[in-house]
């Protein structure tokens, strides 16, 4: 446990001195890894690392899913989406805060990753915040939490990954997303109710709609059901696999813009660019997650995680209860792709052995690592916002985020002590 | 006391995972505890880099399938060929035999100290769709297929196949993407195959897979000449046995328990499925013999015969 | 100088990861259209995806450097001294060269010990090591990126990069 302990130090004494926090962790990795199984050890571990990483099918689903994100966003779909929840709320208290929420779970049924909701709801729905006066930290806040529903409501990166290392059905994982990701909706928009309670001026109200405008917006979202239906049908109906959604989700968000006449070579290219970049900047992060992960898993913090949550094994549930307090510890701290490919195969068998759902444990996982990507210091949706909103101190959305935080670990004890919003969608397909 | 750090691709309990933690046993019971295991949580790569790991230290004991890493072993496709045997003791005990008299000596697995070479039981065509019973009915399915020699043959018989691994099998199955896989009868248990109907069996197998198991030279070395000792006396037979005997518990296990309880109707290949099949091989052979006598192996024919001759002895 | 520089990654390095992106798509969509309406699928269309994404990621990433998009702590930013953060900055770049350089070199032994064993692709039977080299390449290249940083710091690409070109609507 020590040396895992001080492999953390290291990390975080390099990322504070401003090395890429991909960097730091590659660094603390071989350096560990080096002192504990030698120095060609730890070199041979790194190169496979860098290539099995690179060199992987499965996580074709997370370009082709911010791909397709770019193009839904460059066709204007994320915009009808925030207009037609805002036709409807915007009028409210922190009405724009919630239908950025509402249309980032939207989003999230054509959009399988977090950082592409989040990125893509930043553009639509910051500016409108910011012009109706609202303050940046529920405005991030409220993004930043929203992109989180990208993973959770289908299709999804990090459900396609879990499933695949637990030997889950995808499809059923998918399904049960659905419910748990009306709740968080419910919960993060009650999150911004309580923030413009304690502060109306952080989110003022907008103007009303017509019920005829509230007609004319929905019916303008038909664009993303159409690209849904393509994608959870194509699914459903035995076309292709979930990893291979994304391929197609891609190529059909790119024909949507491509006949919107939004697409000229120039546009395309800097999508794709754009894109990739995405794509090698979530990779270096993942390559020196894994790169961490292999020195962790020569430490004992993996065995020692273990027996601390065995010894609750008499009470089952306070087994889960305790290991989702560890997920959000490491959330803090870690990528969360890393923590999921660490723990999982420590973890999944112990919550086998006591009878529970794998589908229900999966919706557990997919939550708490949503809670990992905005949880500070470590969280991707909160990095990515920062970067994408110059003008935003990550210390700004450090204050915005946290009534969000605690609004998904409520979420989060909602799901485990009623299994049932997980598991009824999924038991209805038999 | 010397530990021995070990790795596993699969989940803990595996068989694979289980055979190798039973050889680590027998292990710290040879050696009266002076030698023991210490087993990692997660595998320190996945399964193609396993080889290089062990080569490269990262861990001390490990097993991979050969065929993972295409390109870099000719004679161990001999353990991957069609009708070897119905049981996986036997196949394991033999392939042992010929790999320690004819193929250890020609350094394939140069890198790495080779504990035992082994094989899992018979191949068999599963699917969701429909009985079937000729080459006919396999071509007008859709099949999951792993690599290795089942690929070639694949090929040649002409049918539709795609390349994926092992644990996308559940998800390509259960949404019908694909119409079945090829796999021994354990598979349908350990990926949960449940929509798995129909089974089409091949006296000796459709297939076979060859696996190592391995341990750093470099640890092996470091060793004193008792404990040497010792890991030699459970090297060879007596590993390939423990792992071969894991394999054929497991497929009977899931025979009669999970393939038995999701209904799978099995059936024999009619003869001219199985002479089609032996046509195809017979290609196959003569390719593997070729490229065999390339890498220095002598007179491969002989060998191959050798070993479906000492597979019909072995117990 | 730095724009020539720019310009040059873009349509080098960026073109090929956007390229090969472009290319996984249309692979995917062909692939399982081929499966579902002419009974065959792509030859090898699993191993053609791995390799794209090597190019994908790692010609890419030259220019997630260039443009400083790599994810860091900023939190202590608000502390330290003006006349520090230039060292600062030499300082943190000479260490992601040193990284990526190390990588590169790691990439090499990964492409030696390939082509030692004449490792190839299941069904193409492509050989593995071209790849290799080439991810050892590209990292090489993202580490002089770092190292023309090393000498002359990014002025108002420290952080967000240069505004985003063709912001999606
Ligand atoms: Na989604
Ligand atoms: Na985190």
């Amino acid at each position: 446990m020590t040396e895992a302990v001080l492999g953390f130090l290291g990390v975080f004494l390099l990322a504070f001195l401003r090395v890429p926090l991909a960097i730091a962790m590659s660094i603390a990795g071989i350096v560990g890894l080096g002192l504990m199984r030698g120095w060609p050890a730890a070199y041979a571990s790194t190169s496979q690392v860098i290539f099995e990483t690179g060199f992987h099918y499965v996580l074709s689903v997370i370009p082709l899913f911010v791909l397709m994100g770019n193009f839904v966003a460059r066709a204007g779909m994320a915009r009808e989406l925030f207009t037609a929840a805002n036709a409807f709320v915007g009028h409210r208290r922190g009405g724009l805060a919630m239908a950025s929420i509402i249309a980032s779970g939207g989003f999230g049924s054509i959009c399988g990753s977090s950082i592409a909701t989040a990125a893509t709801m930043s553009r639509v729905a910051y500016p409108q915040m910011m012009a109706h006066g609202y303050k940046a930290t529920l405005a991030t806040g409220a993004i930043a939490s929203g992109g989180t529903l990208g993973i959770l409501i289908p299709p999804s990166t990090i459900l396609v990954i879990y499933g695949i290392i637990t030997e889950t059905d995808i499809g059923k994982l998918f399904i049960a997303g659905i419910l748990p990701g009306i709740v968080a909706i419910v919960c993060l928009c009650l999150a911004v109710v309580f923030v413009t309670w304690r502060d109306p001026a952080a989110g003022p109200p907008a103007e009303r709609f017509t019920w005829a405008q509230r007609l004319a917006a929905i019916r303008g979202i038909w664009g993303v059901a159409l690209l849904f239906a393509l994608v959870i049908g194509g699914i459903y109906g035995g076309v292709f696999t979930a990893t291979e959604g994304a391929g197609v989700g891609a190529a059909g968000a790119f024909l949507f813009a491509l006949l919107r006449g939004t697409l000229t070579p120039r546009v395309l290219m800097d999508i794709l660019l754009e894109s990739t970049r995405t794509t090698a900047m979530l990779f270096t992060i993942l390559i020196g997650a894994m790169i961490f992960t292999s020195f962790i898993n020569f430490t004992t913090m993996p065995g020692d995680l273990k027996d601390f949550i065995l010894q609750f094994s008499p009470n089952p549930i306070m087994v889960v209860v305790m290991m989702m307090g560890i997920y959000l510890l490491l959330g803090m701290v870690m990528e969360e792709l890393a923590i999921v490919l660490l723990t999982i195969p420590v973890f999944f068998p112990v919550i086998m052995g006591l009878g529970y759902d794998p589908i229900w444990f999966g919706i557990l996982i997919v939550t708490v690592v949503e809670i990992g990507m905005i949880s500070p210091p470590v969280g991707l949706n909160l990095f990515v916002l920062n970067s994408l909103l110059p003008d935003v101190k990550l210390s700004t959305l450090y204050r915005g985020v946290w009534p969000f935080v605690v609004a998904d670990v409520v979420r989060l004890g909602i799901l485990i002590a009623v299994p049932g919003i997980a598991l009824i969608l999924p038991r209805l397909m038999g | 006391q010397t530990v021995f750090t070990t790795s596993s691709w699969v989940p803990p309990t595996h068989t694979l995972t289980t055979a190798q933690g039973a050889w680590c046993s027998l292990l710290e019971k040879e050696s009266a505890g002076r030698m023991k295991c210490n087993a990692l949580p997660k595998a320190v790569t996945a399964a193609p880099g396993t080889f290089d790991a062990v080569r490269d230290g990262l861990v001390d004991i490990s097993f991979t399938v050969d065929g993972y890493t295409p390109g870099r072993f000719i004679n161990t496709q001999v353990a991957e060929f069609p009708f070897l045997g119905d049981s996986a003791v036997p196949t394991s005990v033999a392939y042992q035999r010929i790999y320690s008299k004819y193929f250890a000596p020609l350094g394939e697995h140069r890198g790495v100290k080779v504990l035992g070479v082994f094989t899992h039981g018979p191949g068999i065509i599963f699917n969701s769709k429909k009985p079937v019973l000729t080459a006919e009915d396999a071509a007008s399915l859709k099949f999951r297929i792993g690599g290795g020699n089942i690929n070639e043959l694949s090929k040649l018989m002409g049918w539709n196949t795609t390349l994926k691994a092992a644990p996308e099998s559940f998800e390509l199955l259960s949404t019908g993407v694909m119409d079945g896989t090829f796999f021994p009868d354990e598979s349908v248990a350990s990926f949960k195959l449940s929509m798995i109907k129909h089974a089409t069996t091949f006296p000796g197998g459709l297939y076979n897979t060859s696996f190592v198991f391995m341990m750093n030279p470099a640890k092996y070395n470091a060793l004193s000449a008792q404990d040497k000792a010792v890991v030699d006396k459970i090297s060879g037979e007596t590993a390939a046995r423990i792992f071969g005997e894991g394999w054929d518990k497991v497929d009977a296990a899931s025979r009669d328990g999970a393939q038995k309880a999701q209904g799978v109707q099995r059936v024999q290949a009619s003869p001219a499925f199985i002479d089609a099949v032996k046509a195809k091989q017979q290609q196959l052979e003569d390719k593997w013999a070729a490229a065999a006598e390339a890498k220095g192996l002598k007179n491969a024919k002989g060998v191959l015969a050798e070993f479906r001759a000492e597979i019909a002895k072995a117990k | 100088m730095l724009k020539t520089l720019e310009r040059l990654l873009n349509w080098s390095s960026g073109l090929m990861a956007a390229m090969a992106l472009f290319a996984i798509m249309w692979l995917t969509l062909i692939d399982v259209s081929g499966r579902k309406f002419l009974n065959n699928s792509v030859p090898g269309g699993l191993e053609m995806t791995e390799i794209l994404m090597v190019i994908v990621i790692f010609g890419a990433l030259p220019l997630v450097s260039w443009r400083s998009e790599h994810v860091v702590f900023d939190t202590l930013d608000a502390f330290i001294p003006d006349w520090l953060k230039g060292l600062q900055a030499r300082v943190v770049h000479l260490t992601c060269a040193g990284a990526f350089a190390m990588m590169a070199w790691l990439m090499t032994t990964r492409a030696e010990r390939f082509a030692e064993y004449g490792d190839i692709t299941v069904h193409l039977q492509l050989p593995l090591s071209p790849v290799a080299w080439l991810m050892s390449g590209l990292l090489l290249l993202t580490a002089l990126v770092h190292l023309v940083f090393v000498a002359v710091p990014p002025v108002a690409a420290a952080h967000g990069g240069p505004a985003r070109e063709g912001e999606p609507s």
